[in-house]
């Protein structure tokens, strides 16, 4: 195995990893299949939230479904001293979802990328206009999506047992 | 499709942050929610039936299991396009991969369990597609980051 986690948790990450069946006792043939008790797979299963291993638990909503239909991806340049700000304005923003400092280069002077969601382009464009006057930002650069190609989640540990 | 109910709403926002880790997780729900566990169990399956919940399971922290990860934009012409996504597509550690506006017309997401193989990764697929033009973007902090959606937005 290639990471550093252990061949416990590897084995519990991979009986998780997968959706439940929506029935009564969802976790009883799924502890069974690893050799531990419904109770001994969800312990294992709290004590990873609690070590933040899985961020949380429960069901994942497709964001269209209720109700965006727009996004954008923003990449904007602000002075590093104000990244601080920057992230103060868009956690209160439930139309922002991702936000990331990333690297920065020469040819591509953007240093910060946003996830911005609305029920129509204009509604994701009047947010970045509200974003971009709050903090007087004025380099940004819109990159809307012309097609999806893949989105998926990532089944982390198919990727550990790979080969 | 169905329109959503107050009881939907609840139970989509129950569902999503409040999902409980035990021996029945529907009776404790329906319990909140004031109606019968079957009932409960009939909703979330109409639900997943409709495409409004995708699925119900963890959200790993791939950064707390030590994977490595970046964004990736590239500048090919547009008819190497499909090309290219069918190249990238094939990798398990990419989740999310677009064509955009702009002079970089595909960006997408690529994960792997270690920095090497995230590199060895990478170095195989920009031999096989050579694009004109490359940015590596790894995140360097995190701003920002809400896995899930209110249902009561909508």
């Amino acid at each position: 195995m290639t990471s550093s986690i252990k061949a416990h948790d590897a084995r519990i990450l991979r009986g998780l990893d997968t959706s439940i069946a929506i029935e009564s006792r969802p976790f009883l043939q799924r502890a069974g299949e690893l050799g531990l008790t419904e109770d001994e797979l969800l312990d294992e299963a709290r004590r990873l939230l609690a070590e933040g291993v899985i961020r949380r638990y429960g069901a994942v909503v497709r964001h269209r479904s209720v109700g965006y239909t727009s996004n954008v991806l923003v990449a904007w340049n602000v002075p590093d001293e104000r990244i601080n700000q920057f992230k103060t304005v868009i956690d209160v923003l439930d139309e922002v979802s991702h936000g990331y400092e990333r690297t920065r280069y020469p040819e591509w002077n953007y240093n910060v990328y946003t996830m911005i969601h609305g029920h129509s382009d204009g509604e994701c464009l009047a947010t970045v206009k509200r974003i971009a006057n709050a903090l007087e930002l004025s380099e940004y650069v819109l990159l809307f999506t012309k097609k999806e190609l893949k989105k998926s989640k990532i089944h982390a540990v198919a990727l550990l047992f790979r080969d | 499709m169905t329109p959503l109910d107050a009881t939907d709403v609840q139970l989509i926002d129950l569902a999503q942050h409040h999902f409980p880790l035990v021996r029945e997780p529907y009776k404790a729900i329906a319990k909140k929610l004031g109606i019968s566990e079957d009932e409960t169990i009939c909703r979330m399956q109409r639900l997943v039936a409709e495409g409004i919940v995708r699925d119900i399971g963890p959200v790993f922290d791939l950064t707390a299991l030590g994977f490595a990860s970046t964004l990736i934009a590239l500048k090919v012409p547009s008819e190497g396009v499909d090309h290219a996504a069918a190249i990238i597509n094939g990798n398990a550690g990419v989740s999310h991969n677009y064509e955009r506006e702009g002079e970089y017309n595909i960006w997408f997401t690529l994960t792997a369990p270690t920095p090497e193989e995230l590199a060895a990764v990478l170095n195989e697929l920009l031999n096989s597609i050579r694009p004109e033009k490359l940015l590596n973007v790894p995140v360097r902090r995190v701003l920002k980051l809400r896995t899930n959606f209110l249902a009561s937005q909508s």
